[in-house]
C-alpha cells in the first residue's frame, strides 16, 4: 500500500506539469544559447579566430597588457606609442568592464589549468555573452508579461541580426558585454519595481555598475530609468516600492558609476546625468509631501502642497539652470547632443558626422535587421498599453525612445533590438495564446464566457426556440471555423517563424561575418582568393622598421597599426584630440613640401595609406579624403579650403580633369606613385583606378621628400619612408642663369679614361734656355 | 485654478498663522501617532541630515578642493538616508498592513 | 715585436686618419707655384698626393671605403675629370664626410662650376674676373682684375678666418654669389661695394651678375653631415707670389709690405681640414635627481638631471669645451623648458623641473654656432602622468568628510544593534 502511495506521488511528481515546465524551459534556454553562439561562427570558420575590424584591436592590446602586468598598472597605463607625442592615459580614457571580464574569465581558467590564449578568450566572449543575453531578455519578458513570451524573446535574441552585427566572434568590442549588461539591469530593475525590496535594488545598483565599466551607452539607463519614475508619478502610480526601488538604486549607482576613472565626475556635472537628480529630488518631495498628507487635513494640505511644491520646483530648477549657465554643470556633450539635433555634427564636429555608423538608420536597415520582428513590434506595444501597469510603462517608454534613437543613427539600432524582441515575444506570444486555446465545450475554459455553459444547459432540455438555436449554433459553427482558422493562423505563424530564422542565419552569414581585416573575393568559378594585404603590411612593419618608427595614417588604421604592427602611432580611432587629427589631415592635404614641413614637425619616420585603385576596394583613404580635407579646414580654414579640391564644376574628379590642388596633394601622390606605369588588363590604359573608374590625371611624378619603401601585393597598403633633411642645398634659383648652348659629352671611353683640361700648356720638350753651357 | 485662488485668498487673511498652527499640529500628530521604533529610525534620520548639511556648509565656506573626499563624504551621508528612509517606509507599511515579513523573503511569490 | 710594430702602426694610422689628402692640379706647374702653400700643409702632417686632373687612375672610393679624407681642387680649367671622378663622385665624397678646398681662376670650366651650384654657391662665367676699379693693386695690368680686398670685409668668424687684423688680401679670379636665405652657406670674404664682376675684355651691355658686396670671393659650406667645403675664385690667392707680394692700391699711397694671404689661408686650411671648429658629444646622462639609473618613464613634476659631455678638438686633442651658451630645450613639438647649461669643464649640466603636462618629450641640444660643426643630441623620455597612488593622501582639510565617512559606518552599527534588540512594550508585540 505504501508502496503504491509512494509511486503514485512519484508519477504525479513526474507528470507534475510544474517540471516539465522547468525542464522545458531549460532545454529551450540551452538550446538558444547553442544557436545563438554558433550562428556567431562564421568567420571564425570561414577564416580564423582573428579580432576583426578596427576598435577591437584596440580592446584586445589593452587585455593583453592587462594579462600581463596586472590590472593596477593596467589602471595606470600611460601609452606612449599612441597619440605621439600626445600619449594616451589608457586607464583613465577606457571603459575597463570588457577587459576585466576576459581578464577575469582567462584567470579563472588559468587557476583550473585550462592554458587558453587570452585572444581566443577575446575572439569568443562575445558569443558567449549572447547566450547569456538571452538568459537575460527570458527573465526580463517573464517579468512583463509570462514565461512563454519569455522563451519566445530569448530565442529571437539569439539569431537577431541587429545584435548579431556587434556581437560576432571576433568583434570584441564594448557592446558585446553591453547589452547583456543593460538587459540584465533593466530585468532587476523591473524586479525591484515590483516587489519593491532594498536587495533587488541593490542589485539593480551593481549590474548598472558593470554597464557603466562596459559601454558609453549607460546614458541610456541612467535617463530611461528616472524616465519610467517620472512617467509613473504622472500617471498617478506613486507607490513605496517605487521610492524604495529608485533612491536606493539611484544613490547607490551614483556613487558606483563615479568609480570609474573614465566616467569621473561626469555623473554631477554634465547634462545627460542630470534627469536622474531631478527625478530623485522630485521623488522625494513627493514622497515627503505624501508623508505630510497623512497628517493633515485637505485644505491645510493643499496650501502646504502649493507652497512646498511651488518652492522647491522652482529652487531645483533655478539651480540646475543657473549652474548650467555658470558652467559648472556642463551641458550636453556633443556625442549626445548630436542625437537631437541631427544636423549638428556635420556642420561643427566632422569627425562624429564622417563615422559612418553614425549616419541616420534607412528603412532597409529595419528590416533587414529585424526582419518580421519589426512589424510584430507595434502589436506588443499596443497589448502593453492595453493591460497596462508599472512594468509595462516601463517597455513602453524603452519602446518609444529606442525607436527614435535608432531612426537617428545605424549605431544605435543595437539598443532597439533587445525591445523589439521582447515586445515581439509579447505579441506572438499573446497570438499563440489565444490560437493554441483549445476551448471545445467540453473541457472547462478558463475565460470562456457564460453562453456556452447556457447552450449546454439549452441542449439537455431540447427546447428549440428561434433565438436559442441560434445561440446553439453560433458556438458549433464558430468552434468548427475556429478550428479551421486556428490552425491556419498557427501554420503560417510558425512559417514566418521558421523564415525569420533563416533569414537571420543568411544575414549572419553574407553580411556580418566579415572580418575585414582580411578580405576575401570569389571568382567566377566559385573558388576564393583572399586578400590579406593589410596583415601582410603590418607585419612588414612590425619586422622591418625601427621599434621607435613612428608612423603616420589616417585615424581608422592606428588601433590596427599598434595593435599588429606595435609602432608608435600619431592619431588612432579614439579620436580624442581633434587638432591633433586635423594636422595629420592637413599633412594628408598639401602639396608635399607643405606636408614634409609638418612630419618633421612630428618627427614622422613612416607614412602608410590604403590604396584600393588595383582591386577595386572601395573603403581606401581618396574615397575617405573629404573627411580629411574638411577635418583639417576646421583648424587650419586659411590653409586648406575644401571648395580647391573639386573641379570648377563641383565634382570630385582624380583623372585629368581633377582639380590641380587634388592632383598635387600627398595623398594623392602617395595612393598613385607609380601606378601610371602599371596596367590592369589590356583593355584599359594604364594608371586605370578601378574604384574611382577613370584614368589617373597625374602620373610619372617624383616624390621628394619621400620614398616608396613597401607596397603590399594587391596594392592595397602602400608605406613610405621620409628623408632626412638634404646634405647640401643644392641652388634651387640660380640667379646666373645657365649657359643653354653648352652641350655636355663625355670623352671618356670605359677603356680611356682620361679626362681633359682647356687651357692646357704646352710642353715644348728639349728646349733650354739659350744661355747654358 | 480657481479653488486655488479661492485658498490664496481665504488665506490671505493670515498666512503666518496658517503655516504655524499647521506646523505645529503636524508636530503634535506625529508625537503621538508614530510607533517607538519608527522613532529610533527617525532620530537617526535626523541624525543623518545633521551631519550631511554639516558638510555641505563646509564645503559651501571652504571649497570643493578635494572634491572626491566631499563627494565621497556628502554621498555616504545623502546614501544612508535613503536606506533608512527605506527601511523607515518597509516599517510603516508593515505596521499599518500588520503583515508578516514575508515578502522580503519570498521575492517570487509577489 | 710584431705586435709592438703593429700596435706603433696603428697609432701612426690613427694620427694620420684624417689628413690624407688628394691635390687635384691642371698642370705640374702648379707644385712650384704654389710650394710654400703646400709645404705649410706637409708640415702640419697633411699626406698630399698630387693628380692631374685628366689623370685616369683617379678614385675616391675604392671597395666602398674613401681612399682621401680631404680634397684639394686647384685645376679651374678642367673640362672633365678623369678617372672615376666626375661631379657626381665628388658630391658623394661630402656627403660622405669629407672635407673640400676649390680654387677657381678666370679659366673656369664647368665642372667646378657644376660642383658649386651643388653646394649652393654660383661661379660666374668663364673669362670673367671681378673687377674694381678703385681697389686695385699697381702691379695690376690695366684691366684692374687684381684687386685688394680690405681685411674688414672678412665673416667675423675667428674660427674660419682667424684674426680679422691681417693685411689687405690679394685677389684675382672669378666672382662668386650665394642666396643669402641658404642655411648653410657662408660668405667668408666678399668685394668691396664698388667691385663688380664681368668680362675684363667686353664692353659692359648687361647688368653684372654680382656687384659690390653681393660678389663673394670666398665662399663656405658646412653641409648638414658636417663635411666642410671652400670656394675662391682664385687659384693665385694661394699662390707663393701672392703670398710674398707687398701690397699698394692704385689709388692710395698706403702699402704693405706683405699681404695677408698667407694668414688667411692657414686659417682656412685649418677650418676646412676640421683642425679647427669640431665638436663631438661625448655621454649623455639624464635621471631623476638623486638616483643614478634613468626610470622607464618619468612623472610630471619629477626633478630631473640632465648632463652632456662636449669636447673640442684642439691641437689634434680633444678637449673640453669652454663654451658658455649651450642651451637644452625640452621639446614636445614646441620647447616647454628651455635653459642654458651650466658648464664644469666640459660637462654641461643642469637640474629643472618637468612641466605638469604629460606626454613623450626630447631632451634636445642643438648648437649651430658659425664656425663650429652643428652638434644636435636628441634623447626621447616619456613623461607619465602621476599613478593613483601618488596623489595626496590624508589632506587636512577634507578630515570632515573622512570623519563623516567614519561616523556612518559607525552609526549604522550603533543603530542596527539599538534597532534589532529594540523590545516594544506589551500592547504590540512584534516577531
Amino acid at each position: 500500500m505504501a508502496d503504491a502511495g509512494v509511486k503514485n506521488d512519484i508519477r504525479s511528481n513526474m507528470w507534475r506539469t510544474g517540471a516539465w515546465q522547468s525542464l522545458l524551459t531549460f532545454f529551450i534556454l540551452s538550446l538558444a544559447w547553442l544557436v545563438g553562439f554558433s550562428s556567431r561562427l562564421f568567420a571564425v570558420i570561414r577564416f580564423e579566430s582573428i579580432i576583426h575590424e578596427f576598435d577591437p584591436w584596440f580592446n584586445y592590446r589593452s587585455t593583453h597588457y592587462m594579462v600581463e602586468h596586472g590590472f593596477y598598472n593596467f589602471l595606470n597605463w600611460f601609452d606612449d606609442t599612441a597619440w605621439y607625442p600626445l600619449g594616451r592615459i589608457v586607464g583613465g580614457t577606457v571603459y575597463p568592464g570588457l577587459m576585466v571580464t576576459s581578464g577575469t574569465i582567462h584567470w579563472i581558467l588559468h587557476m583550473l589549468h585550462i592554458p587558453v590564449h587570452i585572444r581566443d578568450i577575446c575572439v569568443f566572449l562575445a558569443p558567449i555573452f549572447s547566450g547569456m543575453t538571452a538568459i537575460a531578455v527570458y527573465f526580463f519578458t517573464k517579468e512583463i508579461w509570462s514565461a512563454g513570451a519569455g522563451l519566445f524573446a530569448a530565442c529571437f535574441i539569439a539569431i537577431v541580426p541587429g545584435y548579431i552585427s556587434r556581437s560576432v566572434a571576433g568583434s570584441y568590442d564594448n557592446e558585446g558585454i553591453a547589452i547583456f549588461a543593460l538587459m540584465f539591469t533593466y530585468y532587476l530593475w523591473i524586479k525591484s519595481v515590483k516587489t519593491g525590496s532594498m536587495f533587488w535594488a541593490i542589485f539593480t545598483a551593481l549590474s548598472y555598475f558593470y554597464m557603466v565599466s562596459a559601454w558609453g551607452g549607460y546614458v541610456f539607463i541612467i535617463n530611461l530609468i528616472p524616465l519610467h519614475v517620472f512617467v509613473l508619478l504622472l500617471m498617478g502610480r506613486y507607490s513605496k516600492r517605487v521610492y524604495i526601488a529608485y533612491s536606493t538604486f539611484f544613490i547607490t549607482g551614483l556613487i558606483l558609476s563615479m568609480q570609474i576613472p573614465f566616467v569621473g565626475f561626469q555623473p554631477i556635472k554634465t547634462s545627460e546625468h542630470m534627469a536622474s537628480a531631478g527625478v530623485f529630488a522630485l521623488i522625494n518631495a513627493y514622497a515627503v509631501i505624501k508623508y505630510v498628507q497623512s497628517f493633515l487635513t485637505k485644505a491645510e494640505f493643499k496650501f502646504f502642497f502649493i507652497s512646498a511644491v511651488g518652492g522647491a520646483a522652482s529652487i531645483i530648477f533655478c539651480t540646475v539652470v543657473g549652474l548650467t549657465w555658470a558652467g559648472v554643470i556642463h551641458p550636453w556633450s556633443g556625442r549626445f547632443y548630436s542625437l537631437w539635433d541631427t544636423g549638428y555634427a556635420k556642420i561643427h564636429i566632422p569627425i562624429i558626422a564622417s563615422v559612418s555608423e553614425h549616419q541616420p538608420t534607412t528603412w532597409v536597415s529595419f528590416f533587414f535587421d529585424l526582419h518580421i520582428l519589426v512589424c510584430a513590434f507595434p502589436a506588443g506595444v499596443w497589448y502593453c498599453v492595453k493591460h497596462v501597469n508599472d512594468e509595462r510603462v516601463f517597455v513602453i517608454l524603452y519602446a518609444i525612445f529606442a525607436s527614435y534613437f535608432a531612426g537617428v543613427m545605424v549605431r544605435l539600432m543595437l539598443t532597439l533590438t533587445p525591445v523589439v524582441c521582447v515586445l515581439a515575444a509579447i505579441a506572438f506570444s499573446k497570438t499563440f495564446e489565444i490560437y493554441l486555446k483549445d476551448d471545445a465545450p467540453k473541457s472547462s475554459g478558463k475565460e470562456t464566457s457564460e453562453e456556452p455553459a447556457e447552450s449546454k444547459n439549452d441542449r439537455l432540455y431540447d427546447k428549440v426556440g428561434k433565438t436559442k438555436k441560434t445561440k446553439e449554433e453560433k458556438p458549433k459553427d464558430q468552434d468548427a471555423m475556429g478550428m479551421n482558422i486556428k490552425t491556419i493562423v498557427i501554420i503560417a505563424l510558425l512559417m514566418i517563424l521558421m523564415l525569420f530564422a533563416v533569414h537571420c542565419t543568411w544575414v549572419t552569414s553574407s553580411a556580418y561575418s566579415s572580418p575585414s581585416i582580411v578580405l576575401a573575393s570569389y571568382n567566377h568559378d566559385g573558388s576564393r582568393t583572399i586578400l590579406d594585404d593589410f596583415r601582410e603590411a603590418y607585419y612588414w612593419l612590425r619586422q622591418n622598421t625601427d621599434d621607435k618608427a613612428r608612423i603616420m595614417s589616417w585615424w581608422d588604421y592606428g588601433y590596427q597599426i599598434a595593435g599588429m604592427g606595435n609602432r608608435t602611432t600619431l592619431v588612432d580611432n579614439n579620436t580624442w584630440n581633434n587638432s591633433h587629427i586635423a594636422l595629420v589631415g592637413k599633412a594628408m592635404s598639401s602639396n608635399e613640401t607643405a606636408a614634409y614641413d609638418i612630419m618633421r614637425q612630428l618627427d614622422v619616420n613612416y607614412v602608410l595609406v590604403i590604396f584600393g585603385g588595383v582591386i577595386g576596394y572601395s573603403g581606401d583613404d581618396i574615397n575617405k579624403f573629404l573627411w580629411m580635407v574638411r577635418i583639417a579646414e576646421g583648424e587650419h580654414p586659411r590653409d586648406i579650403k575644401e571648395a580647391d579640391y573639386f573641379t570648377p564644376q563641383g565634382e570630385f574628379r582624380v583623372d585629368s580633369a581633377g582639380s590641380q590642388t587634388l592632383l598635387n596633394c600627398l595623398m594623392y601622390k602617395l595612393s598613385y606613385y607609380r601606378f601610371g606605369e602599371l596596367q590592369l588588363d589590356f583593355r584599359s590604359p594604364a594608371g586605370y583606378d578601378r574604384t574611382r573608374g577613370v584614368e589617373i590625371g597625374n602620373k610619372n611624378f617624383k616624390l621628394t621628400h619621400l620614398e616608396e619603401a613597401y607596397t603590399s601585393e594587391h596594392w592595397l597598403v602602400r608605406i613610405y619612408k621620409v628623408k632626412d633633411l638634404e646634405n647640401r642645398e643644392k641652388v634651387a634659383k640660380p640667379t646666373i642663369p645657365a649657359q643653354k648652348w653648352k652641350k655636355r659629352t663625355s670623352k671618356k671611353t670605359s677603356r680611356k679614361r682620361t679626362g681633359s683640361i682647356k687651357n692646357q700648356p704646352k710642353i715644348v720638350k728639349g728646349k733650354r734656355k739659350s744661355g747654358k753651357k | 485654478m480657481s479653488k486655488r485662488g479661492d485658498t490664496s485668498a481665504a488665506l490671505k487673511s493670515a498666512p503666518s498663522e496658517n503655516l504655524v498652527s499647521v506646523l505645529k499640529k503636524f508636530y503634535d500628530e506625529y508625537m503621538t501617532s508614530t510607533s517607538k521604533r519608527l522613532k529610533i529610525v527617525d532620530a537617526y534620520l535626523v541624525y543623518i541630515l545633521f551631519t550631511g548639511v554639516i558638510q555641505f556648509v563646509y564645503c559651501a565656506l571652504v571649497g570643493t578642493f578635494p572634491f572626491n573626499s566631499f563627494l565621497s563624504g556628502f554621498i555616504s551621508t545623502v546614501g544612508s538616508f535613503v536606506l533608512a528612509v527605506c527601511l523607515r517606509l518597509q516599517l510603516s507599511s508593515i505596521s499599518s498592513d500588520r503583515v508578516v515579513w514575508c515578502f522580503h523573503y519570498r521575492p517570487r511569490s509577489c | 715585436m710584431l705586435r709592438f710594430s703593429l700596435f706603433i702602426a696603428i697609432c701612426v694610422c690613427s694620427v694620420l686618419a684624417n689628413k690624407r689628402t688628394l691635390v687635384l692640379v691642371d698642370n705640374w706647374s702648379i707644385r712650384e707655384t704654389h710650394s710654400v702653400f703646400f709645404r705649410t700643409l706637409r708640415d702640419r702632417g697633411f699626406e698630399l698626393t698630387f693628380k692631374t686632373a685628366d689623370d685616369s687612375s683617379l678614385a675616391l672610393v675604392k671597395y666602398g671605403e674613401f681612399l682621401y679624407d680631404n680634397l684639394i681642387l686647384f685645376s679651374p680649367s678642367v673640362e672633365e675629370f678623369g678617372g672615376s671622378l666626375d661631379v657626381a663622385a665628388i658630391t658623394n665624397f661630402i656627403d660622405g664626410g669629407g672635407n673640400v678646398l676649390v680654387a677657381a681662376s678666370s679659366d673656369i670650366g664647368d665642372p667646378i662650376r657644376e660642383l658649386a651650384t651643388e653646394c649652393g654657391v654660383e661661379f660666374d662665367y668663364e673669362k670673367t674676373a671681378v673687377i674694381d676699379h678703385l681697389n686695385y693693386d699697381i702691379k695690376d695690368q690695366g684691366k684692374h682684375t687684381m684687386i685688394i680686398a680690405d681685411s674688414k670685409n672678412l665673416l667675423d668668424a675667428p674660427l674660419i678666418v682667424g684674426s680679422k687684423n691681417i693685411n689687405p688680401l690679394l685677389y684675382r679670379g672669378v666672382g662668386m654669389v650665394a642666396d643669402p636665405e641658404n642655411p648653410l652657406v657662408l660668405s667668408v670674404l666678399h668685394a668691396s661695394s664698388t667691385a663688380y664682376s664681368f668680362s675684363p675684355d667686353k664692353a659692359i651691355d648687361d647688368y653684372p651678375h654680382a656687384v659690390g658686396k653681393n660678389t663673394l670671393l670666398v665662399a663656405a659650406l658646412q653641409a648638414r653631415n658636417n663635411a666642410r667645403v671652400v670656394f675662391l675664385g682664385s687659384l693665385d690667392f694661394f699662390s707663393d707670389e701672392f703670398f710674398t707680394f707687398s701690397v699698394q692700391s692704385g689709388m692710395s699711397n698706403k702699402q704693405f709690405p706683405k699681404s695677408g694671404n698667407e694668414d688667411l689661408a692657414l686659417s682656412l686650411t685649418q677650418w676646412v681640414f676640421k683642425e679647427k671648429g669640431v665638436l663631438r658629444v661625448g655621454a649623455v646622462k639624464h635621471n631623476k635627481q638623486g638616483e643614478k639609473e634613468p626610470p622607464q618613464a618619468y612623472t610630471v613634476f619629477d626633478m630631473v638631471d640632465y648632463s652632456i659631455e662636449i669636447e673640442e678638438l684642439k691641437d689634434g686633442k680633444w678637449k673640453p669645451f669652454s663654451g658658455q651658451d649651450v642651451q637644452l630645450e625640452f621639446v614636445r613639438i614646441d620647447p616647454f623648458v628651455r635653459t642654458t647649461l651650466k658648464n664644469s669643464n666640459g660637462k654641461f649640466h643642469i637640474t629643472f623641473k618637468l612641466p605638469d603636462v604629460y606626454g613623450v618629450y626630447k631632451f634636445q641640444v642643438d648648437y649651430n654656432r658659425v664656425g663650429y660643426t652643428h652638434l644636435y643630441s636628441t634623447t626621447q623620455v616619456s613623461v607619465r602622468p602621476l599613478q593613483h597612488t601618488q596623489y595626496e593622501r590624508f589632506i587636512y582639510s577634507a578630515y570632515p568628510y573622512y570623519t563623516s565617512a567614519f561616523s556612518m559606518m559607525v552609526g549604522v552599527c550603533v543603530f542596527s544593534l539599538v534597532f534589532l534588540h529594540f523590545k516594544e512594550e506589551p500592547k504590540e508585540k512584534k516577531e
